[in-house]
């Protein structure tokens, strides 16, 4: 099937520029908008290559989880979580890593050319009878789907019982709530009693 | 001119090596938890250009399955992260990460 080079070209150079915010931005809310912009990038091109059911996917699943993630941030007590001026302290390590890898990808894969995987894979994937992806999911490979639907069951449970809040942690959070509150009834009182003598004062005069 | 299978793994490649930077260079946890995600997304790309190759019928089902199971797994996986950024965040109140050798049982 024949993609449109013109899309493709404009869809991967906004996708490389995303994720380069993403991990650059020194700002945490910018970097997660980048983010979230790549995502949608790449269902783009998932439209791009006519894989719709697909992008379709890729759009939903990261972005119920996406949503979760900044009900959470919302929370009073992950509020300074997301304050970031980090924007790369440790470039001087990275940055070799990831251009070592990505020269060692780049040039690989230009060097074999279009033959990146074996052709004897592609033979097998023609001649898997053609289908919808949900029919594919469904009939032909509903391991994966169980595999998949376990998967997300097993990580809504790991992340309730990690992100949960310990007995000690709400125990803490109870004490420190009610120090706020003796603090500030303490200081309206303060407050009232400097209050009270400067009216006298103002009187008297 | 044709778009092949080889840009689209050239590409991933350059998002892959974007992600690795990320990982290495970002010291706050949910930057490093976000470039993982760009570390997974990377060989979505080159699915994507599994599927365009091998699609009958703008029907690839073996590209289209295992490109499910790959998002459904990146996601979960930075899911898990993020829920250990939280514990991090609320045992050491730091947003570094640091300070997970500085956690006490």
């Amino acid at each position: 099937m024949t993609v449109n080079a013109l899309a493709f070209y404009a869809a991967a150079v906004l996708i490389v520029l995303a994720a380069a915010a993403a991990v650059g931005l020194p700002s945490l809310r910018l970097a997660s908008y980048a983010g979230a912009a790549t995502v949608v990038l790449l269902a783009i091109l998932d439209v791009v290559s006519h894989a719709y059911m697909l992008a379709a996917i890729e759009i939903v699943v990261p972005g119920l989880a996406l949503g979760i993630v900044v009900l959470v941030l919302r929370r009073e007590q992950y509020r300074d979580l997301g304050a970031s001026t980090d924007a790369g302290s440790r470039w001087w390590l990275g940055g070799p890593v990831a251009l070592a890898a990505g020269l060692v990808l780049v040039v690989t894969l230009a060097i074999v050319g279009p033959s990146w995987y074996s052709d004897i894979v592609v033979s097998i994937a023609k001649a898997v009878t053609p289908a919808a992806l949900i029919t594919v999911l469904h009939y032909d490979a509903p391991y994966a789907l169980v595999i998949a639907v376990v998967l997300i069951a097993v990580t809504v449970a790991a992340g309730l019982v990690i992100g949960r809040r310990s007995g000690d942690e709400q125990t803490l959070d109870q004490h420190l709530q009610a120090r706020r509150e003796r603090e500030e009834r303490a200081r309206r009182r303060r407050d009232d009693r400097q209050a009270g003598r400067r009216r006298p004062a103002q009187e008297d005069s | 001119m044709n778009i092949g299978n080889g840009q689209y793994a050239v590409l991933s490649a350059v998002v892959f090596a974007i992600g690795l930077y990320g990982v290495f260079a970002r010291r706050h946890p949910l930057a490093v938890v976000m470039a993982l995600g760009l570390l997974f997304a990377a060989p979505l790309i080159a699915l994507a250009g599994f599927i365009s190759a091998t699609a009958v019928n703008q029907r690839a089902p073996l590209g289209g399955a295992l490109a499910t199971m790959a998002i459904i797994a990146a996601t979960c996986l930075c899911s898990i992260g993020f829920a250990l950024v939280l514990l991090l965040w609320r045992r050491s109140g730091r947003a570094d990460v640091d300070a997970l050798g500085d956690i006490e049982e």
